[in-house]
Order: structure tokens, then C-alpha cells, then sequence
């Protein structure tokens, strides 16, 4: 391997300020009137979701909203963009299914997210673990 | 054991790094210059790297606990034990 130029190995500008930990990441953006968002995730791999009951969640401290994946498709958000949809032979593009950023009616992976939790302060994980085992009420049906 | 990480592209995002360092220094210490590949990789257990960047942290540790390899190797040798000095590269 060369000692300058090609083939030369670099040392990488950016490598200084993580290794003396000055990294700067989203996590550490503080900006004014945030608000963080808390995913209620799937714990099952396919399952109806037959209700979600928000209320005892709206009661926590600093929440704004709770927000589901029914409410996404009620507000006409849309679906999740293909970032590269492709066409067939003939030119008729791909056949995509719905894809919600939130489920609303089936969820069919561990970790799909079914509703978000928006509030003024970044709360402890345990906390909002309770949020989701006990105020998210879905059912797995095969 | 910064420059160690810094010269064997140890770090790739960095998110890691902090913790990934730290841990590394105590296991220098403890270890000292008998520091093999292996032990470095059963130490380090728990330590998550998203960027998978696990060889080349395990190649900085273990040059990092080989004071005669490189010059990374000699700024913490083990007898530097309670009196290390973080360099800010």
C-alpha cells in the first residue's frame, strides 16, 4: 500500500471528536418547544389490532397527543414511500401493498409500530414500557 | 488508547466509541500485555456496535495491550495503572 496518495491510508478528520466524546447526535439536539416521540411497538408477529385506549396515557405528565395507525389513514397521511419503485416489462409499475408508517388494523412483524406517544419530555424507558403493556390492547389471532 | 482506535479505524459513527474506549482501558489494565484476541473479544461482550465494526475495535484493544507494537501501544502500558491521563488525540 502507497504512503501518500492512492492507496494510502488516511486518517479520518472526523475521528477526533468522537474519540475524546464531543460526538454530537440527534439524541443531544435540544431545540425550543421539542416534544419527543414514543413508538408503541408490536410485541407479536401478526395480530389485530382491535383497540388502543389512550386515555390513561393522555393523563401522564407532559403528553400531547397519542396517535394510531387508524388516525394516520383517517387523516389521509399515506403510505410509506418506495424510495425506488421499479416497472415491469410492459411498463405497468409494481403492485405495492398499503404500507402505513403506523399499523392500523394488522400488524405483521415484532416491533411494528402501532401508535406513537408524543410528549414534552424525553421520559425513562421503563415508563413507557408501562405505557404500552398496559393501555395497548391488542390481540394476536394467528 | 484513542490513537489506538484512530489508527486501526476503530470507530466508524463513533456512537460507541466513548464506552467502547473506557472499557478497553480497563481491560489493558487488567490484562496487561498478554492481551490476545480472544480475551479482548470475551471482555468487550456487551459493548454494541451498530456499525459492526467489532474487528477493527478488537485490533485496536489488542495492539493498544502490545506496548512493543506501534507507537498507539506505549501510551498506556500497564504500569501506567492510577495515574492515566486521557490524551484528546
Amino acid at each position: 500500500m502507497g504512503v501518500e496518495g492512492i492507496g494510502a491510508s488516511v486518517v479520518r478528520k472526523e475521528d477526533k471528536r468522537f474519540i475524546t466524546g464531543k460526538g454530537r447526535y440527534v439524541d443531544d439536539v435540544k431545540l425550543v418547544g421539542m416534544s419527543y416521540a414514543h413508538f408503541v411497538r408490536s410485541p407479536h408477529a401478526h395480530a389485530k389490532v382491535k383497540s388502543i385506549d389512550s386515555s390513561e396515557a393522555m393523563k401522564m405528565p407532559g403528553v400531547i397527543a397519542v396517535l394510531t395507525g387508524s388516525e394516520l389513514v383517517a387523516d389521509k397521511i399515506g403510505n410509506l414511500i418506495c424510495g425506488w419503485a421499479i416497472t415491469s416489462k410492459d411498463g405497468t409499475p409494481m403492485k405495492m401493498g398499503a404500507w402505513p408508517a403506523m399499523a392500523p388494523e394488522t400488524v405483521r412483524f415484532v416491533g411494528q409500530a402501532v401508535a406513537v406517544v408524543n410528549r414534552r419530555e424525553q421520559e425513562p424507558g421503563a415508563r413507557c414500557r408501562g405505557i404500552r403493556g398496559g393501555r395497548l390492547r391488542g390481540t394476536a389471532r394467528g | 488508547m484513542q490513537a489506538a482506535f484512530r489508527d486501526n479505524h476503530g470507530l466508524q459513527c463513533g456512537y460507541c466509541t466513548p464506552g467502547m474506549i473506557m472499557s478497553s482501558i480497563d481491560i489493558v489494565h487488567r490484562h496487561g500485555g498478554q492481551l490476545d484476541e480472544e480475551t479482548v473479544r470475551q471482555e468487550l461482550e456487551g459493548n454494541i456496535c451498530r456499525c459492526t465494526g467489532y474487528h477493527n475495535i478488537v485490533k485496536s484493544v489488542a495492539r493498544c495491550g502490545r506496548p512493543d507494537e506501534g507507537r498507539a501501544g506505549r501510551r498506556i502500558a500497564p504500569r501506567d495503572h492510577g495515574r492515566l491521563r486521557l490524551r484528546t488525540a
